[in-house]
């Protein structure tokens, strides 16, 4: 299927959930499968690391949620300006959508740094470039969280949101650069397209293990939301309906 | 676990509660759907639908 | 263009409370503060400064509202809307001028201010300097948690909400301008961001002001 022909089917509500019944089961399937190896892995399997011991497992949690939490914000200022260009009401479902998962995972990666920042580096805290931007980040979906709630009209409520979530975008550049542009606490990258990471297999094998995983439970995550949305919203057409005769 | 234990357990711990409440506040969204649907579907007759076509 | 600044002009002089009220409100916070936190010790440790950026921030923030809420409820910034070709423009000199009744008029003050916070005579200027170049930031910023929350009675904590967060790179490099050492302004590396951030948020924002407006227009 042509990348037009597929954008354009994406208008369609009833479209877009028949197509991705399938995908929901995919990627549900195979989440559970690797976080379930991840996990295993990263807590018991892994190697300790060699100054750090072993709370460098930590990692294997901190990675995937810092990573996740800031593809999730991604999607939901893209799903904004698909809204305004294309006024694709999915692309509202889509921020809704991703709305709980991302404040969930926020929540992880900071608390999971934290965690790992005690016994590692001696502090719970510091005020540095990607800990405060992640910060801003959490207070980002709490804000578009909270404009959702004030509005009622479904529109009006898309569009304010979407508007949010545009203007927000400008800190996911921040929260990645900010370790290269300032060297305080975090390290540069692990994973990056061109080079290889700087860690031996036996430990970035499962990081990415846990990275994949977590994206696949985010789609499955995220999906099963709009799917859940797109019922209630569609729930008096004939396709719902018929689907509902079917479920009985 | 050289002293560091409990961090690990903790944040292990706090990873897979989000996951699990994530995957059940998504499953308890779709039953209750289906649920309402199924229930608004028992009310109506098949010729409800078919006047909708 | 002139007519619009002649008319946003009469608008503030008519309206004096809305350019006293930010003003004293950062004097009565200097007070609140040397009254809550008075010590024997005359040490200045740098947190005076972080606290008077904070005032400055709050004190923009309580005067967001008043950006579009005459002109909203007057029904004014709808024939905007309607007649206007260029809206773009009016918004931007409607938001210069909430800047120049606040966070510039703050940065006038703020030698003053500083000094009455316990700010040593060094770091008067960059204060002065930091404040002048971040405020306008605070004040475009600002605008599109307005134009947002325009539309809705009691926006006032969603308003905090949507743009303290946007807030914070000024206010980091804002203090960190405020108190570097050096005289030469070209040193100071955070005087680029601040800079950059005030240009960027100044021909960017009218566009998500815009935006955010139809929004409110269209919730009445």
């Amino acid at each position: 299927m042509k990348i037009k022909e597929l954008w354009h089917r994406l208008g369609s509500p009833r479209w877009f959930f028949y197509y991705s019944g399938a995908w929901v089961r995919f990627f549900g399937v195979f989440a559970l499968i690797l976080l379930s190896v991840g996990f295993v892995w990263g807590l018991l399997f892994a190697p300790p690391e060699q100054y750090q011991g072993n709370s460098f497992r930590i990692f294997y949690i901190h990675l995937p949620a810092a990573i996740l939490c800031q593809s999730l914000y991604l999607a939901m200022g893209v799903g904004g300006f698909v809204l305004y260009v294309w006024r694709m009401k999915l692309a509202d479902i889509l921020i809704a959508a991703c709305l709980p998962l991302g404040m969930s995972l926020t929540v992880l990666a900071l608390f999971t740094g934290a965690v790992w920042g005690k016994p590692t580096w001696g502090t719970w805290w510091e005020w540095d470039g990607r800990i405060v931007s992640t910060t801003v980040l959490l207070f980002l979906y709490i804000g578009i969280f909270a404009i959702r709630e004030a509005i009622s009209d479904s529109e009006l409520r898309g569009k304010a949101s979407g508007l949010v979530a545009m203007v927000g975008m400008i800190n996911i550049p921040i929260i990645k650069y900010s370790v290269d542009w300032w060297t305080t606490l975090h390290q540069p990258a692990t994973f990056t397209l061109t080079e290889k990471p700087a860690m031996p297999i036996e430990m970035w094998l499962p990081a990415l293990v846990m990275v994949i995983g977590f994206y696949f439970f985010a789609a499955h995550n995220v999906l099963t939301r709009m799917r859940a949305e797109i019922l209630r919203r569609e729930a008096k057409t004939a396709w719902v309906k018929k689907l509902a005769v079917k479920m009985v | 676990m050289d002293g560091h234990g409990l961090y690990v357990w903790m944040s292990y711990l706090a990873a897979l509660l989000i996951i699990f409440g994530n995957y059940f506040s998504v499953r308890s969204l779709l039953r209750k759907e289906q649920k309402s649907l199924s229930w608004s579907a028992d009310k109506h007759s098949v010729t409800d639908v078919a006047d909708e076509l | 263009m002139g007519s619009v600044w002649v008319r946003e002009w009469r608008a503030v002089v008519r309206n004096r409370s809305a350019i006293i009220n930010p003003v004293a409100f950062v004097f009565l916070g200097v007070l609140l503060f040397n009254l809550g936190s008075r010590s024997y010790e005359e040490s200045f440790d740098g947190s005076a400064l972080g606290m008077l950026w904070v005032l400055v921030l709050i004190a923009n923030l309580l005067a967001l509202d008043s950006t579009f809420r005459r002109d909203f409820e007057s029904g004014l910034l709808e024939q905007i809307f309607v007649s206007a070709e260029v809206p773009f423009l009016i918004l931007f000199l409607k938001v210069l001028m909430q800047w120049m009744t606040t966070g510039f008029l703050i940065s006038l003050l703020s030698p003053l201010l500083a000094l009455l916070m316990g700010v040593p005579y060094e770091l008067l200027g960059n204060t002065f300097v930091a404040l002048l170049i971040g405020t306008p930031t605070l004040s475009f910023l600002g605008a599109i948690g307005a134009s947002l929350t325009v539309g809705m009675g009691r926006g006032g904590a969603l308003l905090a909400l949507l743009v303290l967060p946007l807030y914070i790179p000024v206010l980091i490099f804002g203090v960190d301008v405020s108190q570097s050492q050096s005289i030469a302004l070209t040193e100071i590396s955070s005087l680029y961001w601040l800079f950059f951030i005030s240009l960027a948020s100044l021909t960017l924002a009218p566009f998500a002001i815009l935006l955010g407006l139809k929004i409110s227009l269209a919730m009445d």
